[in-house]
């Protein structure tokens, strides 16, 4: 007995599928299903998955939608073959792209296009099953004989279901009167919404997500019961014992129904040429030209290179692409917009001479087999980085250059976590928001919604959580079962598909919530579905270093970022003592306090930074290894000769990708596209069996090119040990480039720097309070806001003087701001009373204005003009209405000036803290330091001077970016800074103080710190090592 | 739900489907299906009976797992 599921939902029903795909389709084949369907409501964002899973269990995937219809019915349609797909993809499309956003609907004549599909009547929300529930007898046997006649009889199909709820036995009988009475066909389905009868629960939890109601309340969309599950083809016979045609047509459909994906065929963009030219030609020309800009000799090596690479490009089919990617640059450049390429295109030499990437990869010997292989069938993946400010009108140009048609963005799932799953299924249990906000918070923002159990028994500060207590253990049950379900479809931060053909022949349309219009697919399943993906990211960096050249140039001196000098050593100095902050990618605390011993003399140096601090290396204890090579402290040595000129250049250790498929082609004798796919099995593959079979591969083929079988194993098992975290090369060299850039602008330009880092938050590590601070230390004063002086942004005044810009003021408004400016242009303002007069600024931005000091210029009793304000607007109003002013100024009040008495100093600071968001006066810290250095406190500037390694110091400061990143014994350690006056101290803090002290670091309750340590000296900087840690009692921030 | 009147005569068969009601024997089942209710609660699935007895009364009753017992939910006078 067989039996075929044809309208089954899966996660991606969002928030109406309670089983993810793979368990459903486990089932389906254990209970020799031959195929099943998946029908998700109004979208076909599980085809890949979906298609790829079931082909690996062996059944048959067949893929379809259940479609909303205008009058709000529900319809099950289903592919016959790719023909059904596309025209799947159309009315989708149609369906989203023609109604407001969340509330797709196919139009009745939208079915008339309809093609190589088969319509099943629907649910109980189906129109034919409601016109019966209504008695709109006449009608239902009209509306049938029209599906039957808009698909053919052998096409349309009566669904029946009998989900065991009241009216399912009337509605079956009337279906089978109509069936019989028009000469249709019924099948049976069950409307499958879970794997089994006990995810009933999570599926009505879902329900009540999104229907926004909890448990106790009732909604007519719930399901009244647990029979929505994929059930056996025996309890699927017994619910149809007497309409067996219903049974078995399942499995006639079924037969007729082909899997949609067709493997191989690849939809490259086509870059317009004229008449009689082909793109292969158009690139040689092109890259031939680039060459000679680039170099100033072409020397027998570029030239060969150059060939090879475009001869693989040209072969495979990816000129257009290449073409494409050119154009977008030129468009950029001539538009003044920064780009930079990062990734894997770095590895390739045509990248570099169509200026797509800023790497000279043949002078550094990259492998452009890494970036594109002709043995591995593929997409190339070129990512560039634009100025973020101007990355949309790039895409803007995008669509214009290749018609909306062809262009869409790429989707990315976001998926429930812990914080989201605690959150909303609480809600659904009838739990209050009071009581699930602390909880949530209290998740780690990473956590996944199944290892919520796992980390409240490990974390110190879960340790008393009230997530302990057992009535929370159902919603505990349920997180765990959620997690990693889509919640929505999101839009990825850069994808954007190209495409030969229209996208919505292969991909349904719909419009994001940010506006666009994004494919239906995220970006693996993009390229599975052979559509060619580009990643146009937006990246602040390269607006900062814009703002800053520009910023430079206006301060009358030379500069030219292009040609930045790649050896300055007051850059390389200033980085080894780890005074980087703002500086691209090399900021964080772990790059920081690498920088301090690794004594960067050169840009190999960067480009090794940027590899080594990854979750990989620190994990695998292999940062100090490295630093001591490098140092020589420790004897670099290589297992086999051929190894040498390979890993030279990183001390003997396998650190970048492209090492490890020069190994593989050296050793054991591997072709490049070979290399490549054990390069991609050894960094993708999670699995034991393929990584042995790989090994077996690779130790017999070096051991037939006489390598020792012992060398092989042993140089096999280090390259298991490194590659699993292994990081492209060219990816590296690109951001080092960036990275050593910034570091020469901090260095020699640092207030032009910092003012477009405050002008281009949010962006990098640190929050503009810790840049300010940065500045300050730099010897840069930070000017307060004001009125009359400071624009909108941050601004340079004079040689080392950062002006805040009122932009920054917590609540400021582009009305207000332009109001204030314009009336200031026509004449500064004498007093307050004059600003609220002439501008149109409303009473809590005034207010804001006032307590942040940016009208100390105007009145220097804050309180008091605060309290003159609602006076001021009542005279602005009377004035406006015509009553002249009979005074200038604040005359009227200024009896109460000096009975009012101002803020103190530290309400002054806590005000321009709150609506800044940083310090331009004394940090908070600053006041205390007396009480500090009676009760024997360092400070980090004492620390710098300290020499006595292990010796315990007393340390204070606001704490700063905790973080527990992963080690290889999977122990805890925890890393975070001190911030004081003078600048900050990185703490590390191991499992047994931590498991102690945590929830000082990560509770709900925050306030500055002291630590008790270990001052641990290393290289040029210092460190504490954490054995205590509690609040400043005697401080209040 | 509520408190539903208690009934003891109610015969089933293997499968636990009503074959006699107060001593009638039941002509036709009209209607079956399944209620969860307050799962959150701990309350179990009750099956419920729409059923034509042979004096032609139409009553519907349901199954309480829990109680392992029969109760009259409706009868349709």
């Amino acid at each position: 007995m067989s039996f075929v599921h044809l309208h089954c939902h899966s996660p991606y029903s969002f928030l109406d599928g309670a089983s993810s795909i793979d368990v459903l389709v486990k089932k389906a084949a254990e209970m020799d299903m031959p195929a099943l369907a998946i029908t998700d409501h109004n979208n076909l964002c599980a085809v890949v998955q979906f298609d790829r899973v079931a082909r690996a269990a062996g059944i048959k995937p067949i893929q379809g939608v259940e479609i909303t219809l205008e009058s709000g019915h529900h319809l099950t349609l289903l592919a016959k073959g790719p023909t059904g797909y596309t025209s799947l993809c159309h009315l989708l499309s149609r369906a989203h792209l023609g109604h407001p956003r969340g509330e797709p609907q196919a139009g009745e004549a939208d079915l008339d296009s309809l093609q190589d599909l088969f319509i099943l009547s629907g649910c109980r929300k189906g129109l034919i099953t409601s016109m019966i529930l209504e008695r709109r007898y006449s009608e239902v046997v009209q509306k049938a004989m029209a599906y039957r006649d808009l698909m053919g009889r052998e096409s349309f199909f009566i669904e029946l279901q009998n989900p065991l709820q009241p009216g399912s036995h009337y509605i079956n009988h009337r279906l089978c009167q109509l069936a019989d009475q028009l000469q249709l066909q019924t099948v049976a389905s069950n409307n499958v919404h879970y794997n089994e009868k006990e995810d009933f629960i999570l599926h009505d939890l879902l329900c009540c997500v999104r229907t926004l109601t909890s448990v106790e309340a009732i909604h007519p969309e719930r399901p009244v019961n647990g029979e929505s599950y994929l059930k056996s083809p025996r309890e699927m016979k017994d619910l149809f014992i007497g309409c067996p045609n219903a049974f078995e047509n399942t499995l006639r459909i079924a037969a007729q129904c082909q899997p949609v994906l067709s493997k191989q065929t690849y939809h490259f963009p086509r870059y317009p040429l004229l008449p009689g030219q082909d793109a292969g030609t158009v690139l040689r020309k092109k890259c031939w030209d680039g060459a000679r800009k680039r170099y100033s000799r072409i020397s027998e090596a570029i030239a060969s290179r150059l060939e090879h690479e475009l001869q693989i490009i040209i072969q495979m089919g990816f000129a257009d692409y290449f073409l494409v990617v050119w154009d977008l640059v030129q468009y950029a450049q001539k538009e003044g917009i920064r780009c930079a390429g990062r990734g894997s295109a770095a590895d390739s030499l045509v990248a570099y001479c169509l200026n797509i990437t800023e790497v000279d990869s043949l002078k550094r010997g990259l492998l452009f087999e890494r970036f594109l292989n002709p043995e591995r069938l593929g997409m190339p993946d070129i990512d560039i980085d634009f100025e973020s400010r101007y990355r949309d009108q790039v895409i803007q140009y995008v669509y214009q250059k290749y018609g909306s048609d062809h262009v869409a963005r790429v989707a990315t799932y976001n998926t429930f976590r812990a914080r989201s799953a605690i959150r909303e299924l609480g809600k659904a249990l009838g739990f209050a928001e009071s009581e699930l906000n602390p909880l949530c918070k209290s998740m780690p923002f990473y956590a996944y919604a199944d290892h919520i159990r796992g980390l409240m028994a490990k974390l110190p500060e879960l340790k008393n959580s009230p997530l302990h207590d057992p009535r929370y253990r159902l919603l505990l049950d349920c997180c765990e079962r959620l997690a990693g379900f889509p919640r929505f479809l999101g839009m990825h931060l850069g994808g954007l598909v190209i495409s030969d053909i229209p996208i919505r022949d292969l991909s349904p349309l719909q419009e994001s919530a940010l506006g666009p219009v994004i494919s239906q697919f995220d970006k693996e399943d993009i390229e599975e579905l052979g559509l060619i993906k580009l990643d146009l990211l937006p990246l602040r960096t390269l607006s900062v270093i814009q703002d800053t050249s520009r910023g430079i140039e206006q301060s009358g001196q030379p500069f030219a970022y292009e040609e930045i000098p790649m050896d300055d050593q007051e850059t390389y100095a200033m980085i080894n003592r780890g005074e980087t902050i703002g500086v691209f990618q090399l900021e964080s605390p772990a790059q920081r306090a690498l920088q301090t011993r690794f004594n960067a003399a050169e840009f190999e140096d960067v480009v090794a930074s940027m590899a080594l601090i990854r979750p990989g290396p620190i994990k695998g204890n292999m940062v100090e290894p490295y630093v001591e090579r490098r140092h020589g402290r420790e004897e670099v040595s290589y297992m086999h000769p051929l190894l040498e000129p390979i890993l030279k250049k990183t001390y003997g250790v396998v650190l970048f990708q492209e090492q490890v498929i020069e190994i593989a082609r050296a050793i054991a004798g591997f072709s490049s596209g070979e290399a490549d796919q054990f390069r991609r099995i050894m960094t993708h593959s999670r699995s034991q069996k393929a990584m042995h079979e790989l090994g077996d591969s690779f130790i017999k083929r070096s051991v037939q090119r006489g390598i020792e079988q012992a060398t092989a194993e042993k140089i096999f098992a280090c390259m298991v040990g490194y590659a699993s975290y292994g990081f492209c090369e060219a990816h590296a060299a690109a951001f080092a480039n960036t990275s050593y850039k910034t570091a020469y602008l901090v260095q020699h330009y640092p207030a032009e720097y910092y003012t477009a880092i405050l002008n281009n938050q949010p962006m990098g590590f640190y929050p503009p309070r810790i840049i300010g601070n940065e500045a300050r230390r730099r010897g840069i004063e930070l000017l307060p806001p004001d009125v009359c002086s400071s624009n909108a942004d941050f601004m340079v005044e004079g040689d080392k003087q950062i002006r805040v810009g009122l932009k920054q003021l917590k609540g400021m408004s582009a009305t207000a701001l332009t109001s204030l400016i314009l009336a200031r242009e026509q004449k500064q303002f004498g007093s307050v009373l004059d600003l609220v007069i002439r501008c149109n600024i409303p009473l809590d931005i005034l207010e804001n204005l006032l307590r942040c000091g940016a009208m100390d210029g105007l009145c220097s009793n804050r309180r008091y003009s605060l309290s003159q304000l609602s006076y001021y607007l009542e005279k602005k109003r009377t004035h406006q209405n015509g009553e002249a002013l009979l005074f200038d100024g604040e005359a009227a009040n200024t009896d109460n000036f000096n009975a009012i008495k101002d803020f103190t100093e530290f309400e002054k600071r806590e005000w321009e803290y709150q609506l800044l968001g940083l310090y331009t006066g004394e940090h908070p810290m600053q006041s205390f330091r007396p009480v500090f250095n009676r009760k024997g406190f360092y400070s980090s500037k004492d620390l710098a001077k300290l020499a006595a390694n292990n010796r315990q110091v007393k340390i204070a400061g606001l704490l700063l970016y905790p973080h527990r990143p992963p080690t290889r014994s999977g122990r805890i350690t925890v890393f975070f800074s001190l911030e004081d006056e003078f600048g900050m101290i990185d703490i590390t803090m191991f499992e047994n103080v931590y498991m102690k002290y945590g929830s000082y670091i990560f509770g709900p309750q925050s306030g500055p710190l002291m630590v008790i340590g270990r001052l641990q000296r290393r290289g040029e900087g210092v460190s504490v090592v954490a054995e205590s840690v509690k609040f400043l009692n005697f401080v209040g921030r | 739900m509520g408190k539903h009147q208690l009934i003891t005569s109610v015969n089933c068969n293997a499968q636990n489907i009503p074959i006699k009601f107060k001593g009638l024997p039941v002509l036709e089942i009209l209607e079956h299906w399944a209620d969860t209710g307050r799962w959150w609660a701990g309350e179990a699935e009750k099956s419920f009976y729409r059923i034509r007895c042979s004096n032609e009364s139409i009553h519907e009753i349901y199954w309480e797992p829990e109680q392992k017992s029969w109760y009259l939910y409706k009868t349709y006078d």
